[in-house]
C-alpha cells in the first residue's frame, strides 16, 4: 500500500494497492508532499499512513463520505448532494467507494460540498493537521487446515472456518470484517495451525449433525459465519447458550441451514445500523413495515446490538422467519456438490462468498427434469421426426445456418448437466461434467484469487479469427468506452497458431476470442490451436465466443487463466455476436463472470447455453462504485419513470456492502445484492442521472449502455 | 461450417424412448395445436415463453405475431434471438391503435351491456375485426407441418370488450386456420384467469400453459395437455 504525490497542472495523490491491483486518484488543490507517519491516530485499522500539507481534496464522483469525531460522539454520513460544514475538531473521514479503504484523520475545520465537475470536495485547507491512511481490501486465507476424509476430522476442519472472522458482532455482515477462511487440504491426518480450531471453550455456538459428508457440506457457511464448533449429534441442531434450534425447518436440514444463514445475516445487517455505522437502511424500513403489517411488536434492535452472539441468536430465532424472508437479499452464490471428499478443498472459496451448499445425490443420472427434452422438442423448429422420414413430403433442411462450429457433430455431449434451479446470482457445480448456466471451477483457478495483480491499467485483447464474424469485432469499441480507468485495447485479426499462442501467454487481463472453436481447438489461419497444448497462459480472464468452447476453455484455465465464459452447444452467429457485445459491456463495468452469466441467461434463451470455466467471482475491472449495478428503467405515463436497481457482487464486493442510489435524491442505503429498491421518479431526473459514468441499463428487456437509450424514451 | 446435424442424424431426444407426455406433445405438433398462456408473470417472462414457442432460428419458419394490447416496442422481445420484426419470415399485425379506439367505445357501453356480451356465442366487435386479417395472413403462408407459428398478445382486450363466448368464437376461428396449416398458435391471457373464462376457452385450446415467478428471477412454467389430462410439475423456464 502506498500513497504518491503527482505534481503538474493537476496535482493529485495516487493511492495504490499493489496486492489487489487497485489504484485510486484523489485530486488536490496544491501539491502535498506525503510523509510516512504512524497509523496510531486513526480510529479504524489502516495499513499505511501519511502526513499531508493541508489542502482541498476531490474525488471526481459523488461517493458517500462518513465522518465521525475522535470521541465517537458525532457521526454524519454525506451522500448525493448533501453538504457538511464541520467546526474545529478531531475527525475521522471515511472516503467510501474508491476501491480501497481511505481515511483522513483531520484536526481542524472541514467543509464538504458536492461539485458538478469535481465530484465530492473535502476542504481541509485550514486544518492544523491532515493525515491519510489506506487499507487494502485484499484478503488472504488465515492458514491451511489438513483433514482426512473421515467426517469427524472434517468436522474439526469446519470448526476452523470461523477463525477468519475479524469480529463476532453483527458487524461481520460487512465483508471487510469477515476475512477469508483458512484453506482446506486433504491429507493423512488432521492438522491445523494453533488457535484456528474453535472449541467448546472458545466458541459460543455449537452445531451438531450426524457425521456424514452429506450433512457436513451444507453446514460450512453457517459454521463459518457463526464462528461455531461442529460436533457429531443424532439430530441436526444449533446450540446457542442454553437454547437449541433444529436445523430442519420442515424441508430438510440442507434448506434449513440456508434459511437460517440468510435469516441471521439479514437481521445482522439491520442490527448493525444501531452500532458503529448508524445509517438509514432500506431493508430495515421495509422489514419494520412488514412486521407492523403482520401484527408483530416492534423489535428493539438497539438492545439486540448489545447482546453477545448466543443471546443475539436467541433473539433472532424469536423473530418471524416469514417476515425476515421478505427482505433477505438475493443470495450471491449456491454451490451444488457431489458429497464426496474430493470437493472439500473447494469449501473455503464457497464460504468466502457466504455461498450456500446443496448436495447432489452421491450417484445419479442426469439431473434434468425428465419432461424438458419433450417440451424443447415440441417448441423447436419443425417436427424433429421429419428427418427420420415420418412425413412423406420432402422437407429440405436449410443449409444457410451459420454457426461457430467447424463440423457436424452430435447433440449435447453426455458430460453436460443441468443443475437444480436456484435463485442465487451465481451457481457453481462441484461434480463431474459441466453445468448449464453455472460455473465449473477448478481449485487452481480459485487460488489465483490471491495472486498479486498489476495496477498499471488494464489490457484487453480482442482476437477476430474469422472475417464472417466481424460484426462482433466492434467489442473493441465497447471495451474502449471506459473513461474511469486506464485502459488499453488491442485488436488482433486472422492470427496464426503461433501468434494466438503469443497473445494467450502475454499478460492480458482479458482476451475476447471471436471465431470458430471445436474439439480440435481455436481456429487460426494455419490450423487449430488446441489450448491443452499450452504450458502456460498469462491471460487472466477470457471470453471464448465460439461453438462448444468449454473444453478449450478448460485448457486455458488448466494452463493458468482465472476463468472465462464458454459455450456448451453450437451457437448461431447472430446470437453469439449479441451476447459477446453484452458480455463486453458487463465485464467492462466491473461485473464478475457469474454476474454476466446471470444477466445473459435472463436476457435470452441462447444465453442459457453459456457456462463459466474457472472462478465465477472473477471481476477484472474494479467498479468505481464497488458493486456493479444494473439499472432497469420502465417508462410509465405522465412523465413517470420507474427505476429498479440491482446489485451484482463479485469477490471484490461481497454481500453485505452498501449502496446509496444517486437517482431519486435519497440518503437511504441498500444491501448490494440483487434487487435493491424501486424508485419512482421523472424523465428529467433519469435523463440527468444517465449522463454520468458508464453502466448497463435495461430498458424494455434490452441491455444497453446508459448513453445509448433511444431518444423516444428520453423525450 | 454448415449444419451441425445432418438430415439423417436423429436428435438425442428422438433417439430416446418418449414418455406418454412427449408422445402426446408430438402428436399435437404434427396435427397442429393451440396453446393458451396464462399466469401472473412479467411481460419479459411471457415474451421469453413466446420466444420458445416461436421456435429457434435455424430452420425455415413462418412467424405471425398479432399485437392487440401488447406494446409495439416489446415486439422484438417476443421473437427468438436473431429474428427481428423486419425479418423476411416475420409478419407483425399491429392492431394496438385499433384496439384502443374499439375498447374505448366498448368501455363506454360495457357497463350497460356486459351481461349480454358474455352470453353472445358469436363473434362481435373486436374479435370480428381482427379475425379476418389474421386468418388471411395465415392462409397466405405456404407451410409444412410445424413450420407456421402464430402468436397473439393478448386476448385480454377481446375478453374485456367482447366477453368470454365471443372470445372463444374468435380463438375458434383463428384455430381453424392454424390447424389447416398444421401450425402452432399461442394466445396470451396474462394474470390469474378466472375459471369461467378457462372453461369457456377449454374446447378450443389443446394446451394450457401456466407461467409464474415463484421468486423474483425464477420464472417457471407448467403444461397441461387438455385432451389427455396430462400435466407437468412447475419447471424452470
Amino acid at each position: 500500500m502506498r500513497v504518491e504525490s503527482q505534481s503538474g497542472e493537476h496535482p493529485a495523490l495516487a493511492l495504490i494497492d499493489d496486492i489487489q491491483g487497485v489504484s485510486a486518484r484523489l485530486s488536490t488543490s496544491s501539491v502535498c508532499h506525503p510523509t510516512r507517519c504512524s497509523t496510531d491516530s486513526f480510529l479504524f485499522p489502516v495499513d499505511t499512513a501519511y502526513e499531508l500539507s493541508p489542502t482541498v481534496f476531490w474525488t471526481h464522483q459523488l461517493n458517500p463520505i462518513m465522518v465521525r469525531n475522535r470521541e465517537n460522539t458525532f457521526n454524519t454520513d454525506i451522500t448525493n448532494r448533501e453538504t457538511a460544514d464541520l467546526p474545529y475538531g478531531s475527525y475521522s473521514v471515511d472516503l467510501c467507494s474508491l476501491g480501497l479503504k481511505v481515511y483522513l484523520s483531520v484536526q481542524g475545520e472541514i467543509e464538504i460540498i458536492p461539485d458538478e465537475d469535481r465530484g465530492r470536495v473535502i476542504d481541509c485547507s485550514t486544518a492544523e493537521s491532515v493525515r491519510i491512511g489506506v487499507r487494502s481490501f485484499h484478503e488472504s486465507p488465515s492458514g491451511t487446515v489438513t483433514t482426512t476424509d473421515q467426517p469427524r476430522d472434517v468436522m474439526r476442519a469446519l470448526s476452523c472456518l470461523g477463525s477468519a472472522l475479524k469480529t463476532t458482532t453483527c458487524e461481520r455482515s460487512y465483508p471487510t470484517l469477515r476475512g477469508h477462511p483458512p484453506l482446506i487440504e486433504r491429507g493423512e491426518r488432521f492438522q491445523a495451525p494453533s488457535g484456528l480450531e474453535r472449541t467448546d471453550e472458545t466458541a459460543s455456538v455449537r452445531i451438531e449433525v450426524p457425521p456424514t459428508l452429506e450433512s457436513l457440506y451444507p453446514l460450512a457457511p453457517l459454521a463459518y459465519y457463526l464462528n461455531a464448533v461442529v460436533r457429531p449429534g443424532e439430530t441436526p441442531r444449533l446450540v446457542a447458550g442454553d437454547a437449541t434450534y433444529s436445523l430442519d425447518r420442515g424441508a430438510g436440514m440442507e434448506s434449513g441451514v440456508a434459511q437460517i444463514l440468510k435469516h441471521i445475516f439479514t437481521l445482522d445487517c439491520i442490527t448493525r445500523t444501531e452500532g458503529l455505522y448508524p445509517l438509514s437502511l432500506g431493508e430495515r424500513e421495509v422489514f419494520e413495515t412488514h412486521l407492523e403489517d403482520a401484527g408483530y411488536d416492534e423489535i428493539d434492535f438497539a438492545a439486540i446490538y448489545e447482546q453477545p452472539l448466543a443471546e443475539q441468536l436467541q433473539s433472532y430465532f424469536s423473530i418471524s422467519f416469514d417476515v425476515v424472508e421478505e427482505v433477505v437479499p438475493r443470495w450471491p452464490l449456491t454451490a451444488d456438490v457431489r458429497p464426496v471428499p474430493k470437493y472439500l478443498p473447494f469449501l473455503p472459496f464457497v464460504v468466502a462468498s457466504l455461498g450456500t451448499v446443496r448436495c447432489l445425490p452421491t450417484s445419479s443420472p442426469r439431473p434434468t427434469a425428465s419432461v424438458t427434452p419433450a417440451i424443447e422438442e415440441f417448441c423447436r423448429n419443425r417436427d424433429a421426426r421429419v428427418a427420420n422420414g415420418d412425413f412423406t413430403r420432402a422437407m429440405p433442411i436449410s443449409r444457410e445456418r451459420q454457426t461457430r462450429s467447424s463440423d457436424d457433430t452430435s447433440d449435447l455431449p453426455a458430460d453436460i448437466y443441468r443443475p437444480p434451479a436456484s435463485d442465487s446470482i451465481s451457481q457453481i457445480w462441484l461434480a463431474d461434467g459441466y453445468p448449464v448456466r453455472a460455473a465449473k471451477p477448478t481449485l487452481d483457478a480459485f487460488q489465483r484469487r490471491f495472486d498479486a495483480t498489476p495496477v498499471d491499467g488494464y489490457e484487453v485483447a480482442v482476437v477476430s479469427n474469422d472475417t464472417a464474424m466481424q460484426a462482433e469485432s466492434d467489442v473493441v469499441e465497447l471495451y474502449e468506452q471506459q473513461d474511469q480507468i486506464a485502459f488499453g485495447v488491442t485488436m488482433h485479426e486472422e492470427l496464426s497458431k503461433q501468434a494466438l499462442r503469443g497473445v494467450l501467454t502475454d499478460d492480458y487481463d482479458l482476451v475476447h476470442y471471436v471465431g470458430h472453436v471445436d474439439g480440435k481447438g481455436l481456429q487460426c489461419t494455419d490450423g487449430w490451436l488446441d489450448t491443452h497444448t499450452l504450458e502456460t497462459v498469462s491471460t487472466r480472464m477470457f471470453v471464448l465466443n465460439g461453438c462448444r468452447s468449454y473444453v478449450q476453455g478448460k485448457g486455458l484455465v488448466d494452463a493458468g487463466a482465472i476463468g472465462g465464459l464458454c459455450t456448451l452447444t453450437d451457437v448461431d452467429n447472430v446470437s453469439a455476436t449479441r451476447i459477446g457485445r453484452t458480455v463486453a459491456r458487463l465485464i467492462n463495468t466491473g461485473f464478475s463472470l457469474g454476474g454476466a452469466l446471470d444477466l445473459i441467461s435472463e436476457d435470452s434463451l441462447i444465453g442459457r447455453q453459456y457456462t463459466i470455466v474457472g472462478d465465477p467471482g472473477t471481476a477484472i475491472f474494479q467498479n468505481p462504485e464497488d458493486t456493479p449495478i444494473l439499472t432497469e428503467i420502465t417508462y410509465a405515463p405522465d412523465d413517470e419513470v420507474i427505476v429498479d436497481l440491482y446489485g451484482y457482487p463479485s469477490i471484490r464486493s461481497q454481500i453485505g456492502m452498501l449502496y446509496v442510489p444517486s437517482v431519486g435524491n435519497t440518503d437511504m442505503y441498500y444491501l448490494n445484492c440483487g434487487h435493491m429498491t424501486t424508485i419512482n421518479t421523472t424523465h428529467s431526473a433519469v435523463t440527468e442521472d444517465l449522463q454520468h459514468g458508464r453502466h448497463p441499463v435495461r430498458v424494455d428487456g434490452s441491455l444497453l449502455w446508459n448513453n445509448e437509450i433511444p431518444d423516444e424514451f428520453l423525450e | 461450417m454448415g449444419d451441425t446435424r445432418g438430415p439423417d442424424a436423429p436428435s438425442r431426444e428422438t433417439s430416446q424412448e418418449r414418455s406418454p407426455f412427449g408422445n402426446e406433445l408430438m402428436r399435437l405438433k404434427r396435427r397442429g395445436c393451440c396453446i393458451l398462456v396464462t399466469g401472473r408473470s412479467s411481460v419479459h417472462v411471457r415474451a421469453a415463453q413466446s420466444r420458445q414457442l416461436f421456435g429457434a432460428v435455424d430452420e425455415p419458419r413462418r412467424r405471425i405475431l398479432t399485437l392487440i394490447d401488447a406494446t409495439p416496442s416489446e415486439t422484438s422481445q417476443y421473437f427468438p434471438d436473431g429474428i427481428t420484426q423486419s425479418h423476411s419470415d416475420v409478419t407483425v399485425l399491429d392492431y394496438t391503435e385499433t384496439v384502443q379506439d374499439t375498447t374505448r367505445v366498448a368501455g363506454k357501453s360495457r357497463s350497460q351491456s356486459s351481461s349480454s356480451q358474455s352470453d353472445d356465442p358469436s363473434m362481435t366487435g373486436l374479435g370480428a375485426t381482427l379475425c379476418d386479417p389474421i386468418g388471411a395472413a395465415i392462409r397466405n403462408e405456404q407451410t409444412e407441418p410445424g413450420e407456421l407459428r402464430v402468436g397473439v398478445a393478448t386476448l385480454d382486450a377481446i375478453v374485456v370488450s367482447d366477453g368470454r363466448s365471443a372470445t372463444r368464437a374468435f380463438v375458434e376461428a383463428v384455430r381453424a386456420d392454424i390447424l389447416a396449416a398444421n401450425g402452432m398458435g399461442h394466445f396470451h391471457l396474462p394474470g390469474s384467469v378466472d375459471p369461467e373464462t378457462l372453461d369457456a376457452l377449454a374446447p378450443v385450446i389443446d394446451i394450457h400453459l401456466e407461467l409464474r415467478e415463484s421468486r423474483p428471477h425464477i420464472p417457471e412454467h407448467r403444461w397441461h395437455l387438455l385432451d389427455t389430462d396430462r400435466s407437468t410439475d412447475w419447471i424452470p423456464l
